[in-house]
């Protein structure tokens, strides 16, 4: 069996599945694979922050870390999710600190190739940052719920 | 209607807050005879609203009530406190009645007080439920947030007492923290098992709790699914039910096919004091549990 080329990892992958096949051999030409294994530091809050992440497996902790309570957990990100937008805006440096929960197979895709491309072609730029802000979108509507604290006063 | 005095066999902690009690029929039939009443039982001073609705069975007929279905509720009366709606959080017992409570109120307060051999006095059951059928042969998402996890449990029992006649069923579980993850070892023994996908999330971790952090709408993106042949039930807070609804159209699942159950005051439980009116729908009749296509313009009209 031959083996799975970079656009088809990037394909299984549903952050990119639905992306036109141009832009996904473009990504696969940014991408390797990586591998984690549990509990080894992804990233650093306040280091540089020059790719992101799309999880393959295992689980990813994010959190921050509180001095005399240590890395505090915000979120767990799993198979199919995308880790890290701060590629994207300057002053490119991590806001959080990410550890593997268990052994973690993900795509690491490189900002400093990524966005000249980027640049070059903006309805591909447009594709990317719009599937980006859904990301967004989709915490910041998580983390503003979290707030409500929709489950009333704490059993604890 | 009057309550029918059922008696508690037992009171298990779910956790601070929150207990399930079971309770049994009297053994002769209606009230007063059991002679477990407290006194003056028979003379209970809440509303009277004479019978169910047309066509319904008359509840408490016999020696106990007609069997409750998942998502129905009965009315638990706590003498000298008052009536609460509280779902079944099991179905199919033969005459038994069970139903987890959590203490938010003085109802509630006193129905988690309750010890074995106490007395509660029971109305119903009440309104629609799941419409589980309609789920046979496709797939099944089923969203419970905090307590709404109680209403749901009868359905999961369900599923897994006849499992292939259902596509791939999906729980998923959302709770502030992991000490108030509902039924934690049922929802342990359900993800052992395999039969259904089990996925938890809490909202507030304590450092040893390594699964999921969110709420369950973080949840729904990690779910396969097949968004023509996918029923969806869902109960727990209704913003939560907003978000879960909104998540799975965009998806693709049709609103008809998203089932909720959603919460008012309610009094008499029969569709007449109009209590738990939402537009031209009375909840303890029509609801709780309502397809979103119908409960969607109903929460659109917002109170003042
Ligand atoms: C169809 C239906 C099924 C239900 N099933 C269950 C169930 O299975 N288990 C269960 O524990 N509860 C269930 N409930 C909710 C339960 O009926 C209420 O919590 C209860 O009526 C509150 O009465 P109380 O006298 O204890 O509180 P009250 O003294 O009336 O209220 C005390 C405080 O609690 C708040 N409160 C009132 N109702 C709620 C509520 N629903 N949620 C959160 N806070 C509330 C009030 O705003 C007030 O601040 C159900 C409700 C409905 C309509
Ligand atoms: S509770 Fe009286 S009409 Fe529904």
């Amino acid at each position: 069996m031959r083996p799975i080329t970079m656009p088809e990892e990037l394909a299984h992958h549903r952050f990119f599945e639905k992306f036109p096949d141009e832009l996904r051999r473009r990504l696969a030409e940014c991408s390797n694979n990586v591998i984690f294994e549990k509990g080894v530091t992804v990233c650093t809050e306040g280091t540089p922050a020059r790719s992101f992440f799309a999880i393959r497996t295992g689980r990813v902790s994010v959190g921050v870390h509180v001095p005399s309570r240590g890395l505090v957990s915000l979120e767990t990100l799993h198979r199919g999710d995308i880790m890290g937008w701060s590629w994207v805006l300057p002053p490119y440096r991590w806001h959080f600190d990410a550890i593997a929960l268990e052994q973690v197979r993900a795509i690491e895709l490189h900002a400093d190739c990524i966005l000249p491309y980027l640049e070059e072609d903006p309805a591909a730029g447009f594709r990317l940052m719009t599937s980006v802000a859904t990301i967004m979108e989709e915490r910041i509507d998580s983390a503003r719920m979290r707030l409500l604290d929709l489950f009333g006063e704490s059993d604890d | 209607m009057r309550p029918v005095l059922y008696t508690v066999t037992s009171a298990k902690r779910e956790m601070a807050s929150t207990m399930t009690i079971t309770l049994e029929p009297p053994r002769q039939v209606g009230i007063g005879q059991t002679g477990a009443a407290e006194p003056g039982a028979a003379q209970v001073g809440i509303a009277q609203t004479g019978v169910a609705q047309p066509g319904a069975a008359e509840p408490g007929a016999a020696q106990g009530l007609v069997p409750i279905a998942p998502g129905q509720f009965n009315m638990l009366w706590s003498w000298g406190v008052g009536e609460a709606p509280i779902s079944a959080s099991q179905s199919g017992l033969d005459g038994a009645l069970v139903h987890t409570v959590r203490d938010v109120g003085g109802v509630t307060k006193a129905l988690c007080a309750k010890q074995p051999g106490d007395v509660v006095g029971v109305r119903g059951p009440f309104g629609r439920g799941w419409d589980i059928d309609t789920a046979r042969g496709q797939d099944l998402i089923v969203v419970g947030g905090g307590i709404g996890l109680a209403p749901l449990r009868p359905v999961v029992h369900t599923i897994l007492a006849s499992r292939s006649d259902f596509g791939r069923v999906a729980l998923v579980v959302g709770a502030r923290s992991a000490a108030e993850l509902l039924f934690r070892s049922e929802l342990d023994c359900w993800w052992r098992d395999r039969a259904i996908t089990v996925r938890t999330i809490v909202d507030r971790p304590s450092r040893d709790w390594h699964g999921s952090i969110g709420i369950v709408t973080n949840e729904l993106p990690r779910l396969e699914i097949d968004p023509g042949r996918t029923v969806v039930m869902v109960c727990g807070p209704e913003v939560m039910m907003r978000f879960v609804a909104l998540n799975l159209i965009e998806r693709g699942v049709a609103p008809e096919a998203i089932q909720v159950s959603l919460e008012r005051n309610m009094q008499c439980a029969v569709g007449q004091c109009g209590h738990c009116q939402l537009a031209g729908y009375f909840l303890c009749r029509d609801g709780p549990v309502l397809t979103w296509e119908v409960a969607r313009p109903l929460l659109e009209v917002r109170e003042l």
